[in-house]
């Protein structure tokens, strides 16, 4: 998986640049929007990381001509404007997620994953009708879960937080994307609403004996490991 | 405008070369001096011009009637035929003269002067009037034939004089024109250009800094002081942003700091003691981190809420399902804490931004899972009028509602509670936005937040 990373702050980029190569992404730097237009156009990548404002060339001008160009590898914005015009400015110019800075890095690494799967999810899901995983099996037409063929009772928005997690296995998702899913709005509650949620759903699980656990990653959000 | 501008001395000249209205009145003058000269022109054509042009005329007809007849016709023949029209004519002095003798001449002069010109070139020549013993002057010339000399002459000095009278009073009209509309010109323009400079003295003043300077209007309510008014109203509204931003800087930094410095310590701790730096310490950091970072977005936010700059996207649907979710979400909060959460919600339809409102809602009734302790009882109650959230915590006392609202008031002093107070100032932003208003009362015991929709 080759990542180009479009960043003009040298720590952050440098930070980036190290974090994903850790975590196996072959990294290729741009200090500005030239060159990182250049390097996109020129060599095939996975994912673009993109700062909003650069210098010599705009981010969001990089990214019109990299579309204008036909070109449809996934871009996640980076930027410090926060406000719903500038995110929809961003997202209308063909970028495919938007992050604020200042973010946490599990966040971008969660983010970044999403959006490198993304077509495989897509595909899977459309045909499943079950999700099954160890002991456990989601029925998604009937809204059932079994675990070690029995069935457990669960709310609605229980149902589709687990199913949330199990679509996104071994993926680690944010309590917002999480939120944003399950009950369809969009606002961050910034306090541990979603943890008590969560933590409820793992007690329901765990006494039915499941072995299928969601962990919790620190200061990010959650995952379930296959 | 600089200092000699408003000079008294200059501020004609100032007045003659820039401004607008000037330039539009010296068209406005052109344009009327044209239209003038040629009301003359024409005036001139159809009324004096009418008369020379007869009077050329008759003049040129009978000079080429006698021209061909005086050289054609035998002296005595033509004498007579003629006779009577050199006797009687009017409009023209018609004299014939065959000799030098006094009886050798019919017509209305005694005998042709000399130094009369050849037709057709004209010339003019006086002649004395026995009767009335005075000078006229008369215009004409003389046809030489072999039987005598034929005079043709006519009195143009009427006609002379008309013309004169007439430029006279042309250029007098044309000046007057001139001089009335240089001079409403010159005094409309003064009065547009004294209006101008209170609204560049007044935005001279803002420049500066004076947020206060106001554009004064009088009660004419005239185009300029619906501009003035506009203009006032803009200041307003940008003292009152000016305003909010200050305060909301403050506010910032008074509430970020104490966090900040938290961290400061920390930091400095590890940087001594870097044997005590593990995985808590940087992760509870990290947390506070957040939290300033989570206080700092929703300062923002609220800012941008208060002031209608976050997009409101209205759309009808059911309040009672919207809170259905939002007791959904809270419901485990309040487990926690061994509430009980009773809803009593009818069918209500408005029209609202969903995530705004949900998040206001979320808002208040997170606040009553808060504050209201463990083992209260929270009641949300929806009708057409209203939506009621009660508690029965311990309330709030009377003197500290007000408080309640306000930006980062919180009733608890010692900042020992999680949040940063902006929650109900949030709430009250949103609920504002959508038309309607919010209130709390005292639920005896215990808080009741009252919506009315």
């Amino acid at each position: 998986m080759k990542i180009l990373i479009v960043e003009d702050d040298r720590t952050t980029r440098d930070f980036l640049q190290q974090a994903l190569t850790e975590q196996g992404y072959s990294v290729e730097v741009a200090a500005d929007g030239q060159d990182g237009l250049f390097q996109a156009l020129e060599l095939q990548f996975d994912l673009i990381l993109l700062d909003r404002m650069l210098p010599k060339m705009d981010g969001l001008t990089v990214l019109q001509t990299l579309r204008s160009n036909g070109n449809g590898v996934p871009v996640l914005i980076l930027s410090a404007l926060d406000s719903v015009d500038e995110r929809v400015k961003g997202l209308k110019q063909g970028g495919d997620d938007y992050l604020v800075k200042p973010f946490a890095l599990a966040e971008l690494l969660a983010r970044i994953e999403i959006l490198l799967r993304r077509n495989d999810t897509v595909s899977a899901t459309q045909q499943t009708t079950e999700l099954i995983e160890r002991n456990l099996k989601l029925d998604l037409l009937a809204h059932k879960l079994f675990v070690a063929s029995e069935e457990v009772e669960l709310q609605p928005k229980e149902f589709k937080l687990l199913k949330y997690l199990l679509e996104h296995i071994d993926q680690v998702v944010t309590r917002t994307m999480l939120f944003e899913a399950v009950w369809d709005y969009q606002f961050d509650p910034q306090t541990n609403v979603i943890d008590v949620h969560v933590a409820r759903l793992r007690k329901k699980l765990a006494a039915k004996g499941c072995l299928v656990e969601i962990e919790t990653v620190r200061g990010v959000g959650y995952r379930v490991c296959s | 405008m600089s200092a000699p501008d408003r000079d008294s001395s200059s501020g004609f000249l100032k007045t003659f070369q820039a401004n607008s209205v000037w330039r539009l009145t010296s068209i406005y003058i052109l344009i009327t001096t044209v239209l003038v000269a040629l009301v003359m022109l024409a005036v001139y054509y159809f009324s004096v011009g009418q008369v020379v042009r007869a009077q050329e005329r008759s003049f040129s007809e009978t000079f080429l009637k006698h021209q061909l007849l005086s050289k054609q016709l035998p002296a005595d023949e033509y004498k007579l035929q003629f006779t009577p029209e050199f006797q009687l004519s009017n409009t023209l002095s018609l004299t014939f003269q065959w000799g030098d003798a006094s009886d050798q001449v019919i017509g209305r002069l005694s005998r042709i002067p000399s130094g009369v010109t050849e037709c057709p070139i004209v010339s003019r020549f006086p002649i004395y009037h026995a009767r009335y013993s005075d000078i006229e002057i008369l215009t004409g010339c003389k046809i030489s034939a072999d039987s005598g000399e034929v005079l043709i002459a006519q009195n143009r000095q009427q006609l002379t004089r008309w013309k004169s009278l007439f430029v006279k009073s042309s250029v007098l009209t044309l000046l007057g024109t001139l001089l009335l509309g240089g001079l409403s010109g010159w005094w409309f323009s003064r009065r547009v250009v004294r209006k101008v400079t209170l609204f560049n003295e007044t935005v001279d003043q803002v420049e500066q800094g004076d947020m206060t300077a106001r554009i004064p209007v009088t009660e004419r309510g005239d185009e300029f002081d619906q501009m003035a008014e506009r203009t006032n109203r803009m200041l307003s509204q940008l003292e009152d942003t000016f305003e909010t931003i200050r305060g909301t800087t403050d506010a910032i930094a008074h509430d970020l700091r104490t966090p900040l410095n938290r961290m400061r310590i920390q930091l400095e701790r590890m940087v001594t003691h870097p044997e005590e730096m593990d995985v808590e310490r940087t992760g509870s950091l990290l947390a506070e981190l957040d939290g300033v970072l989570a206080t700092f977005n929703s300062m923002l936010e609220l800012t941008r809420l208060e002031h209608g700059l976050v997009p409101v996207a209205c759309e009808s649907l059911n309040l009672r399902s919207l809170i259905e979710d939002v007791i959904e979400l809270v419901e485990p909060l309040a487990s926690e804490h061994d509430q009980q959460l009773i809803s009593d919600l009818s069918d209500v339809e408005k029209e609202v931004d969903r995530n705004l409102m949900f998040r206001a809602i979320y808002n208040l009734l997170e606040n009553a899972v808060k504050y209201s302790g463990d083992e209260s009882q929270i009641q949300v109650h929806l009708d057409e009028h209203c939506l009621v959230i009660s508690d029965t915590g311990s309330g709030i006392p009377e003197d500290q509602v007000d408080l309640a609202f306000q930006r980062l008031g919180r009733l608890d002093s010692s900042r020992t509670q999680q949040g940063y107070g902006l929650g109900l100032s949030i709430v009250k932003a949103v609920i504002e936005q959508h038309g309607m208003s919010i209130h709390l009362e005292d639920n005896q015991p215990g808080l009741k937040v009252v919506v009315t929709l």
